[in-house]
């Protein structure tokens, strides 16, 4: 199995070829093209109840796509419904990684992918929700972000600061705390920025060049009011 | 009992991580392949152990040298077997531990958060019914009564697009004629805007602000404009006692709800949105009941025996046993034996009045083709107003 990264930059695409018999799990509507030897099927990961509590609680489709290279080798070229970039994480099983609930695009089937339950600041001011998804197992996980995507390595014991829904996965070693932008509450929203997490090494966290929230608000005052 | 001595790990040597398989000594000495950094050999009494992770499940064995800060991590909960089965200082003990301890909470709480969370929503979702469910009159009556106008009138307007409304002056002037008896002795300041539609569904309704349909399959089936009085008022009593109104907010929401209390004037245009369901909201028993009562109070006030109302619930009763058919008014105001025998109970009227009206003339004027016409939009403006 290769997963590459075509047309990169702001409509980049992921491009998955399957060898006779491997099965990958991909976003729900994420297909765009496909070879004639592929055959494409949903799948609800994990029962009826992992479906639905990602449906529920992730906002994320009920089914998962499954394309499975049924009668002979061919590729399938997928993206999701938003512009940005695409990264390629390889999972050793050493390490489980925590996903925005719209970053999931595709993944190999030995890929396990489950519903977490942030806490309740976490979910209330992170900008992610109070469901992300947790990411375990081993095998090739294809991440898409709204802008580009960056990837942070912190070491043991580092901090980083990251403007809430910037953040896109991170190592689940990665620790995080929600806290204001700023020493005082005035000036954390008077800059603009809020809230932040802090989040604490060692572990990746890959970020968001752009935040659909925040293009939301910017393009809102271009719309004309009735 | 044979503990494991070997355990899968990430090793970060800086911002470098290798996932690594390790091995722990009796002698407490950690030992791995590091790539190419070769094996590394770390005294377990020279790292500081910490649970680390979102949940903090992960135990970071972590140590500085030279070349900075280096961490290998582990989520096996064997190695704290391991690491309990050392002969360790009893500091270092008690802090292993704790940190198992937590280890175990962490593991568990994470197990049932997703459940405890939609637990929760569950709970919010059927809490937020019973309060919209007892909270919904107390909010109806904090409705501007222009609001309700507003709602009403464009409920009325809808209702009846597509719909033929009756002109012919005798049945306009007779259903009038009973709405302003009934408005006199109703005890409310409303002026009322009546149409009567061609519809064989035996039916009237009143919308919020007073406005009153009433359809000619009711005329037709009334023996007398009494009865007819006395369905109107049993309708108007709903619209006094704003049980549309109640109906209609326990319809709309929680948004709009917060909306009306703070006087969100969009709260108002989504309930206009919603009134074209008022036709078709059914209440409940201890509404009609009330409604009833209203209906009987002010019949008797109007001097309009109350036998009236009894004897049409009755009449349609029994047509309906021979049809199965239950009329339009009724699916909505479920009919049964104890409301007529509430209905009959009532006492009759000190000064009996009568309408001065030609009853059979009217249903069947009411009844003629040429008594109807295309509906609203080829007439005046606001539908009612000819009347």
């Amino acid at each position: 199995m290769k997963f590459d990264i075509t047309n990169p930059g702001a409509f980049s695409t992921l491009l998955v070829h399957l060898e006779p018999g491997e099965a990958i799990k991909a976003e729900s509507g994420a297909m765009i093209t496909m070879s004639e030897t592929l055959d494409v099927d949903s799948k609800m990961e994990r029962g009826l109840l992992g479906g639905l509590s990602r449906k529920l609680l992730t906002g994320e489709s009920l089914f998962f796509q499954t394309v499975t290279a049924a009668r002979g080798p061919g590729e399938v070229l997928m993206a999701s419904a938003y512009p940005g970039e695409i990264a390629i994480l390889e999972l050793d099983g050493s390490e489980e990684y925590i996903l925005q609930k719209d970053g999931f695009l595709a993944a190999e089937q030995s890929v396990q992918v489950s519903t977490k339950a942030q806490n309740l600041t976490k979910g209330l001011f992170s900008g992610e929700g109070f469901f992300v998804m947790r990411i375990s197992g081993r095998g090739k996980l294809a991440i898409s972000t709204y802008g580009g995507i960056q990837k942070l390595s912190l070491a043991p014991g580092e901090t980083r600061i990251i403007d809430n829904s910037h953040m896109v996965a991170w190592s689940a070693n990665a620790n995080y705390k929600i806290e204001k932008a700023s020493k005082g509450w005035i000036s954390s929203f008077t800059s603009g920025e809020g809230l932040v997490c802090r989040f604490k090494g060692p572990g990746d966290v890959y970020i968001q060049t752009r935040n659909s929230p925040g293009f939301g608000s910017w393009v809102r005052q271009f719309i004309p009011t009735r | 009992m044979s503990l494991a001595s070997h355990f899968n790990g990430l090793y970060y040597a800086g911002r470098d991580k290798i996932s690594v398989r390790f091995s722990l000594s009796s002698h407490g000495l950690i030992q791995f392949e590091a790539g190419e950094r070769g094996r590394l050999e770390i005294a377990l009494h020279s790292t500081a152990l910490e649970l680390i992770g979102d949940p903090a499940t992960t135990l970071q064995i972590g140590w500085h040298d030279h070349n900075g800060r280096h961490a290998l991590l582990c989520g096996e909960p064997e190695l704290f077997d391991k690491l309990l089965s050392l002969n360790l200082p009893s500091p270092a003990r008690e802090h292993i531990t704790a940190l198992q301890t937590r280890q175990r909470r962490q593991l568990k709480g994470e197990k049932h958060r997703v459940p405890v969370y939609l637990g929760l929503i569950a709970a919010f979702f059927i809490g937020g019914y019973f309060t919209l469910h007892y909270s919904a009159p107390l909010i109806a009556d904090m409705i501007p009564y222009e609001w309700e106008q507003k709602i009403g009138a464009f409920a009325f307007e809808n209702y009846q697009v597509g719909k033929k409304t009756v002109t012919d002056q005798t049945v306009t002037d007779a259903v009038d004629a009973i709405v302003k008896r009934i408005d006199r002795f109703d005890g409310a300041e409303i002026e009322y805007q009546v149409a009567v539609v061609d519809a064989d569904m035996i039916n009237a309704f009143a919308f919020p602000g007073g406005y009153v349909v009433v359809t000619t399959g009711l005329i037709e089936n009334a023996d007398n404009p009494e009865q007819v009085a006395g369905v109107l008022a049993h309708e108007l009593t709903h619209v006094l006692q704003r049980h549309s109104m109640r109906k209609l907010v326990r319809q709309a929401g929680m948004g709009v709800l917060i909306g009306i209390v703070f006087g969100d004037v969009s709260a108002l245009s989504q309930l206009i949105e919603l009134s074209s369901q008022l036709d078709s909201l059914s209440f409940d028993r201890g509404q009609e009941r009330s409604a009833d009562d209203g209906a009987i109070e002010i019949m008797t006030a109007a001097g309009l025996s109350p036998q009236h109302l009894a004897a049409f619930f009755e009449k349609i009763q029994k047509a309906d046993a021979l049809t199965g058919n239950i009329p339009e008014l009724f699916q909505t105001h479920p009919l049964t034996d104890e409301r007529i025998k509430r209905v009959s109970a009532a006492a009759e009227p000190a000064q009996p009045f009568n309408f001065d009206l030609d009853w059979d003339k009217i249903k069947q004027r009411a009844t003629r083709d040429e008594a109807i016409r295309l509906p609203a939009n080829s007439g005046p403006a606001t539908p009612g107003a000819e009347l």
